[in-house]
């Protein structure tokens, strides 16, 4: 929302792929809860039986979620070789996807690319020295310690994977926390 | 070393400057005050009139080119803020 305000106003590129980015990260979250809704109830055998063989439905939140993490990566790290952006897109999104394990290397992935967004974040904070920036380096760490919980899932038993959700969830909250301070600090400041 | 003025905060200087001299301001004084080459504030400023911030207007007495602040661009000052806070969460 305010990603594509700031795009509106300033026209920047950057916001526009801000804005998709989060986008994405919230269709993944969609199409994943509603495939698995339909799943659960039921309501068809042929999707079941479809789901059961190619498990589409995993590979269409990892495509969703990595394309979302690797424009988030780009726009952050400023790369702007659009040859650089492609090959890193084309690179992530294979090994993602035509591999088997494709859990494991779905969230291994996901965990580098949220680590080095932590630290970009954590970089900006160090030099912005706000609770805003402080928050967000916080929120991308709990994630990055998320997908690091899934891993250890792999390895070990179902504890990691509930603790994993949780957890992911807990670092989103604290997005939409930095998402309210914002809105809300203008909107106080504009009473005052 | 100073730090590179973002797209944003450029368009912000521009729109406060017309502003603040009480909502119109001649070319010459707009380029003084926002500290931009001249090609680079006209650009600008031909921008901002295609998004309808800025308009062109005449000085009744002088007959004078001057720039006026829409009601758009006064929006864009009120946003500006909660946009800055945005970007500068996420160091854009």
């Amino acid at each position: 929302m305010l990603s594509y305000k700031a795009y509106k106003l300033s026209g920047d590129p950057k916001y526009k792929f801000f804005t998709l980015a989060f986008g994405l990260i919230s269709a993944a979250f969609v199409y994943y809860a509603l495939f698995i809704t339909l799943l659960l109830t039921h309501v068809s055998r042929t999707l079941t039986n479809l789901v059961g063989q190619f498990d589409f439905v995993f590979l269409g939140q990892i495509f969703l979620t990595i394309l979302a993490l690797m424009i988030l990566t780009i726009v952050t790290l400023k790369v702007t070789q659009q040859k650089v952006q492609m090959l890193l897109l084309a690179l992530a999104l294979l090994f993602a996807l035509f591999s088997y394990q494709h859990f494991l290397k779905f969230h291994l992935i996901s965990f580098l690319l949220l680590f080095i967004l932590s630290h970009q974040f954590y970089t900006n904070y160090l030099e912005k020295k706000s609770t805003n920036a402080k928050l967000v380096s916080v929120a991308f760490y709990i994630l990055a310690v998320a997908e690091a919980l899934y891993i250890a899932f792999v390895y070990s038993n179902e504890f990691f994977y509930v603790a994993a959700t949780v957890v992911q969830l807990i670092g989103y909250l604290v997005l939409f926390a930095v998402l309210l301070r914002i809105v809300y600090h203008d909107r106080e400041k504009g009473k005052a | 070393m100073t730090e590179r003025r973002e797209k944003l905060d450029i368009i912000k200087d521009i729109l406060e400057s017309i502003r603040d001299k009480g909502g119109s301001i001649k070319p010459t004084h707009l380029l003084y005050k926002s500290n931009l080459s001249h090609d680079s504030m006209k650009r600008y400023v031909g921008d901002l009139m295609e998004k309808e911030m800025v308009a062109e207007t005449e000085d009744n007495k002088t007959k004078q080119k001057k720039y006026a602040i829409t009601d758009k661009g006064l929006k864009f000052l009120a946003d500006y803020k909660q946009v800055k806070e945005f970007t500068d969460s996420f160091g854009f």
